[in-house]
């Protein structure tokens, strides 16, 4: 360890800074383990140590400029607004409307965006009885690429036209396309069956085009 | 690393990376613009007389940043259904911005607050750069160009208010779209370019001159008008930016009530910047003489000033008729602004529609009166006030009272402590949904933010 000679700029180098700081400490032995430390014990300088007056400055302006910025951090939530994570209601269809094998596009929550469509599906028989309803609702946004799917009545399945996932329309889940690799559910939309009325409830928007894991109900 | 940056080691030795950085940027930016500015940041403080400019600056810093952030949720569509009666209008995303969003009001009374400091602090620049006859011994084209960046700073406020398409918006867009039309000869065309087919394209084009095009000239035309010496005083920037949140606070902008053409409309003031502009109009004289030559003839007027003042004497004493000049524009300014406020009698208040009609006899009597008096009156003053000859005018010292170090330290601990209260308070106040109350102790904390970097550089320079 090289031997220690006081610098020629006096207080302020960094080497007296920070055999200063030491000093302060009450307890030396446990003050840093720099090794400069045990080449001064005992060699307190006549100078009564303290912060430097820059140091001072620089601390306290430093401290008021995070604190004159800090309030401006709620900003935040103007930029990025929350979103709702329940909703109205909204009537979309009656019964009637949708025979057996067909689908009707709704929008639900919003309509700023064409990831809010989504396709209320009538059921034939043998897939009502499978799913146990006769009604579902899925989000279009396919979890792959984000394209907006659409039933098939042909072969009663639900197909995104960009890269062929094809989903089942009983719960949406991926049965064959990049879809299927990712193999996550197609959101659904929960639904409320009022005698002839058929209600949109709820959809969790953060599964929009990402799916989720746990599939209707 | 370093090395390689280009540093010599001669220049490197003792000093810290963050340092070495620095220095390396430093040099770099040789190459660019940012260099042509040399920033002063004064070591005490100097009076904020001498950089009303760069303030005014400043402000229009802050109402890019607070502009563009409003931007996000401004919507400028305008749609009458006549089936229904609805009216969607801007006003309902100002709406938005001002009831729904978090910060929302806050950023709005930060932009409105702005607007109103900056037009303040252009008049005040160009009267005092007048005053002390800054406008002259090459100083020209910084005049014109900044009496051309006054005129559009007024325009670009007055097609801000306008976007609200509140009442009071409509009622100025009307005024503006007839005096554009009131035009000789090119009246129709200036009319269409103007407000397009109607109200929607006209609140379209106003959005476009307000947030792109005119901000573009003016900056085209500051780069111009900058000194190369600037005076960069963090305090007082950051006071003049409390100040304008604390007034924000204390007096919260209004939305106004939403223009729906079915409706009646009551009496509503133009902006105080405007008012003057208002009270002409009023008198009821030629639309285009009020509304354009009579302001024109006081812009002409200062305009060529400094072509005609061509002595090289600087103080106010020493060229009476050009502080005369001033002090009589500065009087009918004021008197013509304060007459838009009040009734068609200047010293009552205006609260019906027949008190709107000004008498023009009357009016532009007073305003010749006022102007005549304010300049035999500065005649006069310096008459009586006149140093005796062969003197120097001796300037008053203001009593420095010096802190000890003790003294500041504890100054600048007790400011950080009010700023973190302030902080407390202020998270409170967000929380709690008071929105003025928040941007008043926001401006608060700023305010101590400038004060303490006051007194940090009187105490790093201090012994």
């Amino acid at each position: 360890m090289a031997s220690y000679s006081p610098s020629p700029r006096g207080i302020r180098s960094k080497e007296h800074r920070y055999v200063s700081a030491c000093l302060t400490c009450k307890d030396l032995a446990n003050c840093g383990s720099n090794g400069l430390r045990t080449e001064f014990d005992g060699a307190i300088p006549s100078r009564k140590p303290k912060m430097s007056r820059r140091d001072f400055l620089k601390v306290m302006g430093g401290a008021s400029a995070i604190l004159a910025a800090a309030p401006f951090a709620v900003a935040k939530q103007y930029l990025i607004p929350p979103v709702p994570t329940s909703f109205q209601p909204v009537l979309i269809a009656k019964k009637q409307d949708v025979p057996v094998n067909q689908s009707l596009i709704f929008w639900f929550p919003f309509t700023t965006d064409p990831t809010y469509t989504n396709m209320l599906i009538h059921l034939p028989p043998d897939l009502a009885s499978q799913a146990g309803k006769e009604f579902v609702a899925f989000n279009r946004t396919c979890i792959h690429l984000q394209c907006l799917v659409s039933f098939l009545s042909s072969s009663e399945i639900i197909g995104c036209p960009c890269h062929g996932s094809i989903y089942r329309p009983t719960d949406g889940w991926p049965i064959a396309g990049p879809a299927a690799e990712i193999g996550r559910y197609l959101p659904n939309v929960q639904l409320k069956i009022d005698g002839d009325n058929i209600y949109a409830v709820n959809i969790n928007l953060d599964d929009i085009g990402y799916g989720n894991t746990s599939g209707p109900e | 690393m370093i090395s390689a940056m280009g540093i010599q080691a001669g220049q490197s030795k003792g000093k810290s990376p963050v340092q070495l950085l620095i220095d390396w940027l430093n040099q770099r930016l040789e190459r660019t613009i940012f260099m042509g500015l040399k920033f002063t940041l004064p070591k005490k403080f100097v009076s904020p007389l001498g950089f009303l400019g760069f303030l005014t600056f400043s402000v229009f810093a802050l109402l890019g940043i607070s502009g563009a952030l409003l931007m996000l949720y401004y919507s400028p569509i305008v749609i009458f259904n006549t089936a229904t009666g609805a009216v969607t209008s801007p006003y309902d995303s100002v709406s938005t911005i001002n009831n729904s969003l978090a910060f929302g009001q806050a950023l709005r009374n930060i932009h409105y607050h702005a607007s109103n400091a900056m037009v303040l602090l252009a008049v005040a620049h160009m009267f005092y750069q007048y005053f002390s006859g800054r406008y002259k011994l090459r100083y020209e084209v910084l005049w014109v160009t900044g009496i051309i960046i006054g005129i559009l700073t007024i325009i670009e406020a007055y097609t801000g208010y306008d976007l609200l398409l509140n009442v009071r918006g409509m009622l100025a867009i009307n005024i503006g779209r007839a005096l554009a039309r009131s035009t000789p000869i090119m009246g129709p065309e200036a009319f269409r370019l103007m407000a397009g087919t109607g109200l929607a394209d006209l609140i379209l084009r106003f959005y476009a001159v307000h947030v792109f095009i005119f901000p573009m000239i003016m900056i085209l035309i500051m780069m111009v008008h900058f000194p190369r010496y600037l005076v960069l005083d963090i305090p007082v920037v950051s006071m003049v930016a409390g100040i304008i949140m604390v007034i924000g606070g204390l007096f919260p902008v209004e939305l106004g009530a939403k223009f729906i053409p079915t409706a009646e409309a009551g009496i509503t003031m133009p902006e105080w910047y405007l008012t003057g502009m208002y009270a002409i109009i009023r008198t009821g004289i030629d639309k285009f003489l009020a509304g354009a030559v009579i302001p024109m003839i006081f812009v002409v007027v200062f305009l060529i000033v400094p072509f005609l003042d061509t002595s090289r004497k600087l103080s106010v004493r020493e060229r009476p008729f050009y502080t005369a000049l001033g002090i009589a524009g500065l009087a009918q300014v004021a008197l013509t602004t304060v007459w838009g406020f009040r009734a068609n009698d200047l010293f009552s208040g205006l609260d019906s529609i027949p008190q709107l009609e000004i008498n023009p006899y009357i009016f532009f009597g007073t305003v010749i009166f006022v102007g005549a008096a304010a300049y035999a009156g500065t005649y006069l003053w310096f008459k009586a006030t006149a140093p005796p000859p062969g003197t120097r005018p001796t300037r008053k010292q203001f009593p420095i009272y010096k802190m000890t170090t003790n003294e500041w330290r504890a100054v600048v601990i007790a400011l950080l402590g009010f700023q973190i209260l302030f902080d407390i308070y202020s998270s409170q106040a967000f929380l709690q949904g008071f929105k003025n109350v928040l941007l008043l102790q926001i401006g608060v904390g700023l305010i101590a933010f400038g004060t303490l970097v006051h007194l940090y550089r009187i105490g790093a320079d201090s012994k």
